[in-house]
């Protein structure tokens, strides 16, 4: 197993934690900010072996929660699960910008609405909070925007090794 | 298909992650934010908070800026709707600035003394319509109702002399100032005793004639109406009429000279009518046309200027 892009992708998402508690803790339009975590661990997945990308969920989602107040492990257990369906979905996401951008989309909505689903199950009241339908329909939006910056970049640094060349047997 | 050779140790890994997660959220609950889940999220945010002041101190100037530029729009508008409250605020400053001169107006009005105690007797009124670019005259809400005769001398709140009732109506009068070229000449003292003759020019100023002059008229010098002298009885006596705009010298006996009315006439708005003279005159609808008609018995109000130096004349040669 080639430690480089387990590396990259680690640096990416500590870096993807510093800019989400910095810059889009006031970078915030109408009260929501983009996932970048989430949106840099759906890059990061498209590229990498499909244990170490679910591993980088899981660790990307543990950085956050330990940077919040939620119970710890939720946005961990989200994570996990996104990279691990990004991981399954990842050979249908190149087929254009378009179904690259709906997938992104698709999938940060699926990660929002399990910390919602799982923080409610767990006492967190999210899905009763008021501004639960603009997050789940913001976060995605934001999340496929800055996406086209996010993308190209985690792009040019793991993408030499495509994930079917990987994958295959 | 896409053969996933090793994708199912992924799904073996992701569903380890998925129990730990859920045991780890279940202790961090039970452990009510103390435990190794306080103790992890200290650690972590010690180490990380220099790192997020530091990139804080570099993002927060920069999102200040884009925040300023995204919100130029909101901005103009707001600067438009400034800009209009400011015009707003400017107008009624100027409003409560007329309100001001016109107390400051009435107030003069009030304390206006005249020779005579004429002020007891004087009818006030406000100023309530004015005539063209090149007209002249204005209208006071004041007339017959009121006392308001045909010919009586006006006067603005510091007693200078404004015109006199050209027209009256039973609510109103018209009143032609003392500038106009239709206006009645005024018999005026000079400080220094001697008498002249004031005209209108049409143009705001007024000249002075005085004959047999054997003074110098000095610049300045006030001007104030003669008041009753033989059988001229249109003024009474001392109402300010203007100041010499220039010193003169007698030529041939006679100095003709510019003078500055002391009322303001374009400006004035509350004036006293002065019942005069104290008899009241005869009752006539028709106007006043200061060419051939006379105000009342006296002579002084012809605007007829070589009249009027004939009568002056006569006057001064009388004992």
């Amino acid at each position: 197993m080639n430690p480089r892009p387990i590396v990259l992708s680690l640096v990416f998402v500590v870096m993807a934690v510093l800019v989400q508690t910095t810059l889009f803790r006031t970078v915030r339009p109408f009260d929501v900010s983009a996932d970048l975590i989430l949106l840099t661990v759906i890059a990061c997945a498209r590229w990498m072996e499909p244990e170490p990308a679910v591993l980088l969920g899981f660790t990307g989602g543990l950085l956050i929660d330990l940077f919040g107040i939620a119970p710890l492990g939720l946005q961990a257990l989200a994570f996990t699960l996104v990279a691990y369906t990004t991981v399954r979905t990842r050979d249908r996401f190149d087929y254009s910008a378009l179904s690259t951008g709906l997938a992104v989309g698709l999938l940060s909505l699926m990660g929002v609405l399990l910390v919602a689903v799982v923080g409610t199950l767990f006492g967190e009241g999210t899905l009763g909070s008021s501004d639960i339908l603009r997050i789940l329909l913001l976060v995605p939006i934001y999340n496929v925007i800055v996406g086209l910056i996010v993308l190209p970049i985690v792009a040019s640094y793991l993408g030499s090794r495509t994930p079917a060349a990987e994958l295959q047997p | 298909m896409r053969s996933y050779g090793r994708s199912d140790r992924s799904t073996f890994v992701a569903i380890g992650l998925v129990v730990i997660s859920f045991l780890m959220m279940t202790f961090d609950i039970r452990a009510s934010n103390q435990g190794v889940g306080a103790t992890l999220r200290n650690g972590v945010q010690n180490v990380v908070a220099p790192v997020q002041t530091a990139m804080n101190a570099v993002i927060d100037p920069v999102v200040d800026f884009a925040d300023g530029l995204a919100n130029l729009a909101g901005l103009r508008l707001e600067n438009e709707r400034l800009r209009s409250r400011i015009e707003d605020l400017e107008r009624e400053i100027l409003h409560v600035a007329n309100l001001e001169a016109d107390v400051e107006e009435l107030n003069q009005l009030l304390d206006l003394r005249l020779f005579d105690n004429l002020q007891n007797v004087a009818v006030n009124a406000e100023v309530t319509g004015r005539g063209g670019t090149f007209e002249q005259s204005f209208t006071i809400n004041k007339g017959t109702a009121d006392g308001v005769q045909l010919g009586q001398p006006v006067v603005d709140a510091r007693g200078a002399l404004v015109g006199v009732i050209n027209d009256v109506s039973e609510h109103s009068a018209s009143v032609i100032p003392i500038t106009s070229r239709q206006a009645p000449a005024v018999t005026v003292r000079l400080p220094n005793g001697v008498r002249g003759a004031v005209e209108g020019q049409g143009t705001g100023r007024l000249v002075l004639s005085v004959l047999d002059a054997d003074q110098r008229v000095l610049e300045g010098q006030l001007l104030q109406t003669f008041g009753p002298f033989g059988t001229m009885n249109a003024y009474p006596k001392g109402l300010d009429v203007g100041t010499v705009l220039s010193s003169a010298t007698p030529r041939a006996g006679s100095i003709t000279v510019q003078v500055q009315p002391l009322a303001d006439l374009a400006r004035v708005e509350f004036v006293a009518v002065i019942p005069w003279p104290r008899e009241p005159a005869a009752e006539s609808e028709e106007p006043v046309d200061p060419q051939d008609a006379p105000l009342g018995d006296d002579g002084n109000s012809t605007s007829n200027p070589d009249a009027e130096r004939t009568e002056d004349d006569s006057a001064e040669t009388t004992p």
